[in-house]
């Protein structure tokens, strides 16, 4: 089951424990409220704009201290330690058998502090350069980002969490001390401690060792107006098109309404058990690759059927012809009730491995939910909200991203 | 993993843990990788996901999978010179019995209606490798280095292949030549895994499979392979024979020593062409056991290309023990953590059966412990292949 303790520690850090008997090993993770859409906040009554890439940025240069290279301090505890970004979320965290406790020190010491020089950024612009010139190279990257594109003319989720070789290229010193001082705060910060673990052990040694700046900018909403959306085409090295068909989704109902509704219509329309995914199969529009994903944000959100192969247009249509049957004729319960509990069961599966349940849980607290809240959730959905959610999979909210072969 | 024998070339592998709160086994059908049938056995992968007697067409198998609750997979791997085609389940203990039932009706009672679309998801995985440059560069560079051996297979076939197969003959074919090794790992008690096993998969007896591939290379020339393709940065791919014994301890000290070459962010590699030069975002080594064969791979700027070499080649120069504690401590914590993941238990179980050789994962990190030194490890090393991606 999904197991999960929590407390908010006097500094505003929220701090939950996973408890997992038996495990051999115990993961750590300080999960920051702080992404890549967040360049624009307010901070002391001024209004900031920072170029695109900046949270990823920051999290690359978190390892390095005057003194220390954190890679080479944890490695030599036994530990693994890596980080991640995105939309949403910062990320640290680290993995080990042993020396969790000293483990978990050298993390809140990590954190804690930021060493920048000149010629240290200068160095990172060229690993994260190639970082991004490898995203360049993946098809299945940038044909998820162009949907997003697609969807949202200005929203900042229309970026790559990296940021562009250009953006990167305008960081400096100052905008990443500032952007440490805005976000890298006890409230905007979630310690999550995975494995078997005495919960009271771990939040008192957080309550007595980790050292964040009290305060919190000021994140800017976008909850963009529905624009026109549109269809973009690129051209890479590729066998066969690869395409995501992405809806926009409607924000004003709760994160854990649109997750759990989200997933089960997705599999409604593409799991091997849909008709209309049979259909596709069976008129050869569609094939193993055919599936989806449901990106959920606060203020934004976006519902991706994806595959590849020539037929997307068609897909397209059929989707939306599939929806206008649903919205007719409506859908049987049981069927509702059978994908909503294949999806509880998925969780319960996926919360076995401590870094796919940290960092779920990571991202429910950068959303303000919480996960069992969406665990449970999945018990409410019922027939009328699934028919008010999949009403927003319509041409209006709808574009097309390809990525096809040159000449194609 | 507690082996049990169920009868000949029939075996039940099972550890029994009340860790997880699912339920995981898979069946595995174990072949020797050859050029000619190994695109008849993945079709016949792909051919058990499309329906059974009782559950007739692929959706109608994936609506009982949701009724009970579970996730199943069927996939080829290639570990060595075998091809093994692995039907996976993970689902409630409640409905342990009823996976395995569905398991049983999937393998004995297959029905051959949907071989174009068996055939179709087939090709779309075989050509889709292209799609992530990273793995596609190593593919080819293997590729190239093993063009002689059965290890330079594709285990996913061929797509010329695919119109010629009859589909009926491969099943049975796969049926009656392959060693079954059914693996559990959850709260299900070994008594009722075996009736489980005898109720539902009635395999009959048969010859078991054994590893003849060997770990010794010697080529006299570095093949260098080129590929052009419109990409943004070049993908480099290096195939090194060592010619350590996979079965002997001196294996065991090829995984430390790759530890400090390239196996993690602090190592030789990383440190060298990453944190001090900045030429790659990322750049690592790790190691093909049954072949003996050492992977190294990294994006970079074409023009890089020497330097990167060059680090290489310095890298294994500078391999010494003074980090060794470290490492060993990296590499028997992989081997611990791995028991918290009924996948990797099974893994590795399957990785020892493959080269019959016995100890778990606890003795094996007991060997790694006794390490005293690494060095000299790679000095059978040659290099093999050396493949470039580029625009």
């Amino acid at each position: 089951m999904i197991n999960i303790i929590s407390k908010r520690l006097e500094n505003g850090v929220m701090c939950y424990v996973l408890p997992k008997k038996g495990y051999n090993e115990k993961l750590a993770m300080l999960a920051f409220n702080y992404g890549s859409r967040d360049v624009r906040f307010t901070k002391e009554g001024r209004e900031i704009t920072q170029p695109y890439g900046i949270a990823h940025f920051l999290e690359h240069k978190m390892f390095e201290d005057e003194s220390i290279n954190f890679f080479d301090s944890f490695t030599r505890l036994g530990i693994d330690t890596n980080a991640y970004t995105n939309f949403t979320t910062t990320a640290y965290y680290f993995r080990g058998c042993e020396n969790f406790d000293r483990g978990l020190t050298l993390l809140f010491k990590m954190v804690g502090s930021l060493y920048l020089t000149e010629e240290n950024i200068k160095k990172e612009k060229g690993i994260i350069e190639q970082e991004i010139k490898m995203y360049d190279d993946d098809p299945y990257w940038e044909v998820y980002f162009n949907t997003l594109k697609g969807l949202y003319g200005k929203d900042p989720c229309r970026e790559s969490v990296a940021g562009s070789v250009e953006s990167v290229e305008e960081i400096t010193k100052d905008m990443l001390e500032e952007s440490y001082g805005s976000f890298y705060t006890g409230e905007n910060c979630a310690l999550i401690v995975a494995g078997d673990v005495e919960s009271k052990a771990v939040f008192e040694k957080a309550e007595k060792e980790l050292k964040l700046n009290k305060g919190k900018a000021e994140k800017v909403i976008y909850g963009e107006e529905k624009g026109k959306t549109e269809n973009i085409t690129a051209e890479k090295p590729v066998d066969k098109p690869v395409y995501n068909i992405g809806f926009r989704q409607d924000t004003n109902s709760s994160v854990e309404e649109r997750t759990c509704a989200g997933n089960v219509i997705m599999n409604i329309l593409t799991a091997k058990s849909s008709e209309l995914r049979e259909q596709l199969v069976k008129k050869k529009l569609a094939d193993s690759t055919f599936g989806f994903e449901n990106v959920v944000g606060n203020d934004f959100g976006a519902s991706i059927i994806k595959g590849e192969g020539l037929h997307y247009k068609q897909i397209a249509e059929k989707i939306t012809d599939e929806i206008s049957k649903y919205t007719a004729y409506g859908i049987s319960s049981e069927y509702i009730r059978r994908l909503a509990d294949m999806e509880k069961a998925k969780m319960v599966f996926e919360a076995q491995d401590i870094y796919s349940f940290a960092s779920t849980v990571a991202d429910c607290f950068c959303k303000n939910t919480e996960i069992l809240d969406i665990y449970n959730y999945y018990d409410k959905i019922d027939v009328d909200t699934i028919l008010k959610h999949i009403a927003e999979f319509n041409e209006d909210n709808m574009a097309i991203s390809v990525i096809r072969g040159k000449g194609a | 993993m507690k082996k049990t024998i169920i009868k000949k070339g029939v075996s039940l592998y099972t550890e029994e843990t009340d860790k997880f709160d699912a339920a995981t086994f898979c069946i595995l059908l174990r072949l020797p990788l050859k050029r000619e049938t190994a695109t008849a056995n993945a079709l016949v992968s792909k051919i058990l996901m499309k329906g059974c007697n009782k559950y007739i067409t692929e959706r109608e198998l994936a609506v009982r999978l949701e009724e009970i609750r579970t996730v199943m997979d069927c996939s080829i791997m290639k570990k060595g010179e075998e091809q093994i085609i692995q039907l996976y389940f993970r689902t409630e203990p409640e409905f342990a019995e009823d996976a395995f039932e569905l398991a049983g009706n999937i393998l004995f009672e297959p029905i051959f209606n949907n071989v174009d679309e068996a055939k179709t998801d087939l090709k779309a995985d075989i050509e889709s490798l292209v799609n992530n440059k990273r793995r596609y560069a190593v593919e080819r560079c293997i590729e190239n280095m093993c063009a002689d051996e059965a290890f330079g297979i594709n285990g996913d076939g061929y797509v010329e292949d695919i119109d010629s197969v009859d589909i009926k003959e491969a099943y049975e074919y796969v049926m009656d030549n392959s060693d079954v090794t059914v693996m559990s790992v959850g709260s299900i008690r070994l008594d009722t895994l075996k009736e489980y096993a005898e109720k539902y998969l009635p395999f009959a007896e048969r010859d078991g499979i054994s590893d003849e591939s060997s770990y010794l290379a010697r080529p006299e020339n570095i093949k260098e392979v080129e590929e052009k393709m419109d990409i943004s940065q070049g993908k480099l791919a290096m195939g090194i024979r060592l010619n350590i014994d996979p079965r002997s301890g001196e294996w065991y000290k090829a995984l430390v020593a790759n530890e400090l070459f390239g196996g993690n962010a602090n190592s030789e590699l990383f440190i060298e062409a990453r944190e001090k030069e900045s030429l790659c975002y990322y750049i690592s080594s790790r190691l093909l056991r049954f072949k003996s064969i050492m992977i190294i791979e990294a994006g970079i700027e074409e023009r890089n290309k020497e330097k990167v070499e060059k680090i290489v080649e310095d890298a294994f120069n500078n391999i010494n023990d003074e980090d060794i504690e470290t490492a060993k401590t990296s590499v028997v914590n992989s081997f611990r953590a791995a028991e918290d993941k009924a996948e990797r238990i099974m893994d590795y179980s399957l990785g020892q059966i493959i080269l019959d050789s016995p100890p778990d994962m606890e003795e094996s990190a007991e060997e790694i412990k006794k390490i005293k030194s690494v060095e000299g490890i790679f000095d059978n090393r040659v290099s093999d292949t050396v493949y470039m991606l580029r625009s």
